[in-house]
């Protein structure tokens, strides 16, 4: 795949991206019954400018966190590397990159299992301060602008996470993250727990974080609505390979790739006049059910489910092509109905 | 703690909001059981290690006038047949066993939870080794090994309680890894990893205190069982010898005189007893931190003050009218709820969680949690009253009139059983058919669910199938009785956008086709939109807005449903994306703690003083109504809810008040 040169094409890319990630594999288990498995991730590459938010989106499978969890190095891949701020951190220990990149931290999707019940948001907050050598009150008085920051009071550092709702945690979670001035913040599916008041709060700090401190996001997500919302640049991914991505206007107004088509018109929007005339549309596609039958290894992955699948689909998987804005794995992207 | 569904909250708020942690005194002397446990323990354990310095005999002291005496002033406890004083001699022989068990539980933890903790750390590999060397350990017939050794090395009972503690070491092994591997899936380790905490401090910190219960329970039961290999060594002889007091050899000594001195066994006996009781008292204190809630009885259902029973939609096939649900002796969850359903429409529930979306779809067919019923109002379906059916009728219409589908289709679904298995009970049991038939009937509803290999499914286990597929098989399970009416809880929420979309238009065919009836419960306004006639908004217990899903999307007059429609991220086509998105500040007020007014004016941007004060309902969107007093000053003044100004969100500000969500954790 020759995502580099295609990327510098769509989008103005710097010398040194935030994020990069080439060729990128990633197989679960060893030995010879994962060689014959497709894997998690097959040969994904792209960047993250300084100041940038990059949606990644797929359905459940796709190997969107899978990558996150590559690029944190909670999963060691396979092959092909990861850089932060042009440094090679693939096989870097965690213990390694907080020492020397302290550039790379994360938001998870839940909000409740992803603090310590047993410590107080203080504890947790000192806590990767603590390992870049700022303690005492030095770190707490740290820890309580970064709540402030979130939108939540200094004082919140003496109480416990059970203290909070859903909403007030993922607060939590982002002053965590924050606290140690990373460059690059992985989200993965920070607000798919929340209800949608809640929702619409967390994007709006994490549209006002980034604008304020130049935070580069990985934003992994399933809802290409939100995914609109916060971010420049999307990444669409099906079974481990990336269909399609570019300005995410482009992507989701006039997405190029069948897949990117079916996942733009089933989701659906609260105007029942507008979303009847999307189902209609939907339905004219044709498209297959999902997870109807696994893919051939050599072809395109969305074959089975493709209504413009043909020989040639089915024989050779797709390069990447730049069509109009964006970059398409599809032999008929110039085929593919307008929504 | 498992991953929260969306719509937690509705279930939670069901359970009274424990009180604030109190410092100091931990959870389980807050019961009588622990606090017996640990009085009785701690007790004998400084009577036993201080015996020399206070007990009034020597233990070879023999009173020779007072052989086999029972309690007297002189002898509390009575005397031995050789008259030496029982009390001394307990109390002496105490601390051998204490020590010994301690020091057995010392080495079973000190080897078994460092195994486990590094075997969940380091995956698979490591975790095949530790195990199956354990496997080995557990296989040794422990008695026979205990025995040899003292064959071997004498009666030493350090040394064979530290072996006793090898050999238990790998049971501990097995619980401890179980507990280890699923604390290790919680984030807040990747969140500590990622951090790069080291290995060792994300045990410490981390890992081992998540799992403080289970080490004392399990500590705490292990010490009983020691104390009682110990006294049943002495018991056998494998104590320490005559003269010196131990348990088991006093018990054995008691066991001839049992005719012509039984209250000889009794001091031992006792105190023996209390001290294991007491380490299981202490366990079961521990472990019941988190399950002290005994739930409540269902009631009988009390009497409830059905309303004016005259129908005032005589189309309609389910009304409900004044509908509250409350907590047995608490609060109220859901009030004064109002709608109807016209048959073969869908009818949208929408709100946030915790606004008692959940309750109201389930009291429709009488499925409460324990501890909350419905407590006022009125549900006629088809013209019959349902609140204040017995139990039995209310099976009748369960199933076979009314049916329900849940947000989770896994759970939803046994996975012992095949799916063949699953569908041919209910069909049998509502159709009454033989099973050949009931099986031919199972394949036909699962083609009309949209399934194509039905006879493949038919075969399979739910976890043979894709999140989409079981939701499937599981509208096929609650079309078994052929049902009028469909609860839909939240029935696409777990499922990705392609699998919803398939999943909406098979409930609209169903709807077309057959002329089902349907209540859908979501908190997503998109899913409303593309399958709802009617929706009704709820907010904190109550309808604020209902009438046509189009009357109530596209021009909605409530302020609340004006901020979910402004909070939705998907714009109409053409437009572009917001800089910032509506949202609304604070969280929904949790049931009890409902304002008398509006419940939504602390958080609404239109919110007067007028708004503080009851008022009733308002009618809107032609059938529809709206809780809303301004509603006429808003509709005039063409009213939005706009969003804050960029940058308001990092401004610390009052959405600090303690939330109301401390029993979901």
């Amino acid at each position: 795949m020759t995502a580099p040169a295609g990327a510098t094409a769509v989008s103005v890319v710097p010398p040194a991206p935030a994020l990069e990630i080439r060729d990128l594999v990633v197989r679960y288990g060893s030995g010879r019954k994962a060689r014959r498995t497709a894997p998690a991730i097959d040969g994904v590459s792209f960047d993250i400018a300084p100041g940038e938010t990059v949606g990644l989106v797929g359905e459940s499978g796709s190997g969107k966190s899978t990558i996150g969890k590559a690029v944190l190095g909670l999963q060691p891949p396979t092959s092909g590397t990861v850089r932060v701020q042009g440094q090679d951190i693939t096989r870097m220990s965690l213990k390694q990159r907080s020492r020397q990149v302290a550039d790379l931290r994360v938001v998870f999707q839940d909000p409740y299992s992803s603090l310590n019940p047993a410590r107080t948001i203080g504890q947790t907050l000192v806590e990767p301060l603590a390992l870049m050598g700022i303690k005492g009150t030095a770190a707490w008085e740290k820890a309580r602008s970064g709540l402030e920051s979130v939108g939540l009071p200094g004082e919140a550092v003496d109480r416990y996470p059970s203290q909070f709702s859903g909403g007030q945690r993922q607060r939590i979670a982002i002053a965590r993250a924050l606290v140690c001035d990373p460059k690059v913040v992985v989200l993965d599916e920070p607000v798919s727990a929340l209800d949608l008041s809640t929702q619409a709060q967390v994007l709006n700090l994490l549209a006002d974080l980034r604008d304020q401190r130049g935070l580069s996001f990985l934003f992994i997500a399933h809802d290409l609505g939100v995914v609109r919302f916060l971010s420049q640049r999307t990444v669409v991914l099906y079974r481990g390979q990336i269909m399609e991505t570019g300005p995410v206007e482009a992507v989701s107004q006039a997405p190029r790739h069948p897949y990117t088509v079916a996942l733009t018109s089933a989701a659906p929007v609260p105007r029942p006049a507008e979303q009847a005339a999307r189902r209609a549309a939907r339905e004219a596609l044709g498209m297959g059910t999902a997870g109807a039958a696994s893919a051939s290894a050599t072809g395109c992955p969305f074959v089975p489910r493709c209504p413009l699948a043909t020989d040639v689909c089915a024989e050779q998987r797709p390069p990447l092509r730049l069509i109009d804005d964006s970059l398409t794995a599809c032999h008929h992207a110039e085929r593919v109905p307008a929504l | 703690m498992s991953v929260l569904p969306l719509d937690a909250a509705d279930e939670v708020a069901t359970e009274p909001v424990p009180p604030a942690r109190r410092r100091g005194v931990p959870g389980f002397l807050r019961r009588p059981g622990g606090v017996f446990g640990a009085a009785w323990l701690v007790f004998i354990i400084v009577a036993s290690l201080t015996a020399p310095l206070w007990r009034p005999y020597e233990v070879t002291e023999q009173d020779t006038a007072n052989r086999l005496a029972l309690p007297s002033a002189d002898h509390w406890f009575g005397t031995d047949p050789l008259g030496r004083d029982l009390l001394s001699r307990i109390f002496t022989a105490g601390s051998l066993p204490l020590l010994s068990s301690a020091l057995m539980l010392v080495v079973a933890f000190g080897i078994g939870l460092p195994l486990a903790l590094l075997a969940a750390e380091r995956g698979r590999k490591v975790e095949r080794v530790t195990s199956r060397s354990t496997e080995v350990l557990m296989a040794l017939p422990g008695t026979i090994l205990l025995l040899a050794v003292i064959g071997v090395i004498g009666n030493r009972l350090y040394p064979v309680m530290a072996i006793l503690g090898v050999l238990i070491s790998a049971a501990v092994y097995r619980v401890m890894l179980g507990v280890a591997q699923s604390v290790r899936q919680r984030l807040y380790i990747d969140a500590a990893r990622v951090n790069g905490l080291g290995s060792l401090r994300v045990n410490l910190l981390h890992v081992l205190p998540s799992m403080a219960t289970v080490v004392a329970v399990q500590a705490a039961q292990l010490f009983g069982i020691g104390l009682l290999i110990v006294a049943g060594l002495a018991f056998l002889g494998f104590g320490p010898g005559e003269p010196e007091p131990s348990w088991g050899f006093m018990i054995q000594d008691a066991s001839g005189h049992l005719f012509d001195a039984p209250w000889l066994l009794v001091p031992t006996g006792v105190v023996l007893a209390l001290t294991v009781v007491a380490a299981n008292e202490l366990a079961d204190a521990i472990a019941g931190k988190k399950a002290d809630k005994v739930p409540a009885r269902r009631k009988e259902r009390l009497p409830v003050a059905v309303a004016d029973t005259a129908p005032a939609d005589p189309s309609a096939v389910l009304e409900v009218r004044d509908l509250s649900v409350a907590v047995d002796d608490g609060p109220q969850l859901v009030t004064g709820v109002s709608f109807a359903l016209r048959p073969g429409t869908v009818l949208g529930l929408v709100g946030e969680s915790g606004c008692g979306k959940t309750m109201t779809a389930r009291s429709l067919m009488g499925l409460l949690p324990d501890g909350v019923s419905v407590s006022g109002g009125s549900i006629r379906w088809q013209g019959r009253e349902l609140v204040g059916l017995s139990e039995k009728e209310l099976t009748a219409v369960r199933g076979r009139e009314i049916a329900m589908i849940s947000q989770e289709p896994m759970v939803a679904l046994d996975p012992m059983f095949s799916i063949a298995y699953q569908l041919v009970g209910p069909i049998r049991r509502f159709r009454g058919v033989g099973r050949g038939a009931a099986r031919k009937i199972a394949a036909e509803l699962l083609r009309n669910v949209g399934i194509v290999d039905a006879e493949r499914v038919l075969k399979s286990y739910p976890h043979q199938l894709s999140g989409g597929m079981a939701q499937r098989v599981c509208i096929a399970l609650a079309l078994t009785g052929e049902p009028e009416l469909l609860i839909a809880d939240e029935p696409t929420t777990a499922l990705d956008v392609t699998v919803q979309a398939e999943i909406l238009s098979l409930l609209r065919a169903l709807v077309h086709d057959t002329g089902l009836s349907v209540v859908i419960v979501s908190h997503d306004l998109g899913v409303v939109a593309d399958i709802c006639d009617d929706v009704a908004v709820m907010y904190a217990g109550a309808v604020v807005e209902s009438g046509t899903a189009a009357a109530v999307l596209d021009d909605p007059s409530h302020p609340y449903t004006m901020a979910l429609l402004g909070a939705n991220p998907h714009v109409p086509e053409g437009e572009p994306v917001p800089l910032r998105l509506a949202s609304i500040p604070g969280t929904v007020p949790p049931p009890g703690s409902w304002p008398t007014g509006c419940r939504f004016a602390s958080r609404c941007q239109f919110a007067r003083d007028e708004c503080t004060a009851p008022f009733p309902a308002l009618p809107a969107h032609g059938s529809g109504s709206v809780l809303c007093i301004r509603v006429d000053d808003l509709a005039s003044t063409h009213a939005t809810w706009d969003a804050e100004p960029v940058g308001a969100e990092t401004v610390a500000d009052a959405v600090a008040e303690p939330a109301p969500t401390a029993g979901v954790s």
